[in-house]
């Protein structure tokens, strides 16, 4: 993380607003923040959705939990929008940015910042071989889930990372007949190690999950073999940054867009955090490092010279056994120490230098979640 | 017995389950519950626990 863009200007309260793009948990969460830092200064937060505050991790938890859409809406966008004292525009979409002029383009509009940050989040990645699928990613997107379930005869999941296996869950545990086939050999690849994996999808197969992977069943054929029986499709095979506003507005971009440990973007009093944001080579697509970021920002826009540095970050997937992943060793060499058995496993991800980098824990394990992340801390700055 | 949720991420509370996991027993009152506890699934402290009460 040593990129450092543009000059670090002396951060004071200009008297244009301050404007964020996105009223995601990372738009949001720095609008809280900033607030207990600066009850005044002007902000019009924009948003292409209706603006309700729901918590988006529920999202694949929420048909189980016997919640609709708008039960999982905690605020409207006019609760929020008087909660924190900030103007809020709903169903509408930032156009494009000039970064010389310092303003926004909506449909009708033109609206000036002092200093902006993009909330925007991501997009699911779309799958050739089903463009009509469902994919879950926003609260709109459940609305439409739910409708689609009702005229479905079972549902299709493509995609075993954390999103798929969760619906694959959720689906399961209300009734619903599921299939769930991924490109890999087998679930939750990236995050776990072989045993782990394998009594999570014994779980899921208790429950009458069917899963099968690309070596057994080419893709073509569950997808064909879904649209005959009408089964919905439903896809989570990724997120990608929707980088074009960015691009065009002349901020740096690769995988995401690019800013510093301070939020800063390639141009000057543009900032940008949550799922859009690369800091330094990594996206960070989860709700910790999230919060984490916006609560670091509206430190610095407020005033305070302060920068951000990643931490561990456990994730908790809404699965049999409550798994708990602790950044999976990133191309490190070495090897898994685990203990434990069915959906009781604990393992420790060991590199060859002898240090602990990496762990999970399932079921009673989980309760060991503040000692491994200490030992993991530990290790880390030995 | 109560349940509060966390206006941050939507992880909800029970007072009546508590969070045996993190050492937190069955029945505990919201109240009762460490100052320096954070939300288990955002790390939200808990003096800006913007919990609400849900039920
Ligand atoms: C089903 C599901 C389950 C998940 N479960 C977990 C979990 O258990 N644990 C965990 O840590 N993480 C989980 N995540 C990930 C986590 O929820 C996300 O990382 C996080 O919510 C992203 O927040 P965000 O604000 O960056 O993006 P978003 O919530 O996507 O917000 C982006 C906002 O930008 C707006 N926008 C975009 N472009 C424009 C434009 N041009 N003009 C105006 N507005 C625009 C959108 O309307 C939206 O309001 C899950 C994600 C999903 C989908
Ligand atoms: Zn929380």
């Amino acid at each position: 993380m040593s990129e450092q863009y543009a000059n670090r200007q002396q951060v004071q309260a200009p008297d244009l607003p301050l404007v964020i793009v996105g009223s995601g948990l990372a738009g949001y969460t720095l609008v809280r923040e900033f607030r207990k830092l600066d009850a005044e200064h002007p902000i019009i937060l924009i948003t292409q959705s209706d603006g309700s505050f729901y918590p988006k991790p529920q999202l694949s938890a929420a048909l189980g939990n016997q919640k609709s859409a708008d039960q999982l809406v905690m605020k409207s966008a006019a609760e929020m929008a008087d909660s924190l004292g900030i103007e809020i525009r709903t169903q509408e979409r930032v156009l494009s940015i000039d970064s010389n002029r310092k303003c926004l383009h909506l449909t009708q509009e033109e609206i000036p910042f002092g200093r902006l940050v993009l909330a925007m989040g991501a997009e699911p990645r779309e799958l050739k071989e089903a463009m009509n699928a469902i994919s879950v990613n926003q609260l709109a997107d459940y609305r439409r889930f739910r409708e689609t379930l009702t005229q479905a005869s079972g549902v299709t999941i493509i995609g075993t990372g954390l999103v798929g296996c969760e619906f694959a869950y959720d689906l399961a545990r209300s009734g619903h007949s599921v299939r769930l086939w991924g490109a890999e050999d087998r679930i939750l690849q990236r995050f776990l190690p072989e045993e782990p994996a394998r009594a999570l999808e014994k779980a899921l197969e208790d429950l009458g999950v069917q899963i099968s992977t690309a070596s057994k069943q080419p893709l073509a054929d569950v997808v064909s073999e879904a649209q005959t029986a009408n089964r919905m499709l439903l896809t989570s095979i990724g997120l990608e940054v929707d980088k074009r506003l960015a691009e065009t507005a002349g901020l740096r971009c690769r995988r995401g867009i690019c800013v510093d440990q301070r939020f800063q973007t390639s141009v000057s009093d543009i900032f940008a955090i949550g799922d859009c944001a690369e800091v330094g080579n990594t996206l960070y697509q989860y709700i910790q490092p999230i919060t984490s970021q916006a609560r670091t920002l509206a430190q610095i826009l407020s005033g305070t010279d302060t920068h951000w540095e990643t931490d561990w970050w456990p994730v908790t997937i809404k699965l049999p056994g409550n798994p708990m992943i602790f950044m999976p060793p990133a191309g490190a060499q070495g090897s898994w120490e685990q203990e434990g058995s069915a959906l009781d496993l604990k393992g420790v991800f060991v590199d060859d230098n002898g240090k602990a980098s990496g762990a999970y824990l399932l079921g009673q394990h989980v309760k060991e979640r503040a000692s491994i992340l200490a030992l993991l801390k530990e290790q880390q700055t030995a | 017995m109560r349940k509060w949720q966390c206006i941050v991420c939507g992880w909800i509370y029970d007072e009546a389950a508590g969070v045996p996991e993190e050492g937190i027993a069955p029945g505990t009152a919201w109240d009762d519950i460490p100052d320096d506890w954070v939300c288990p699934d955002c790390g939200a402290g808990k003096d800006d626990f913007e919990m609400v009460e849900v039920a």
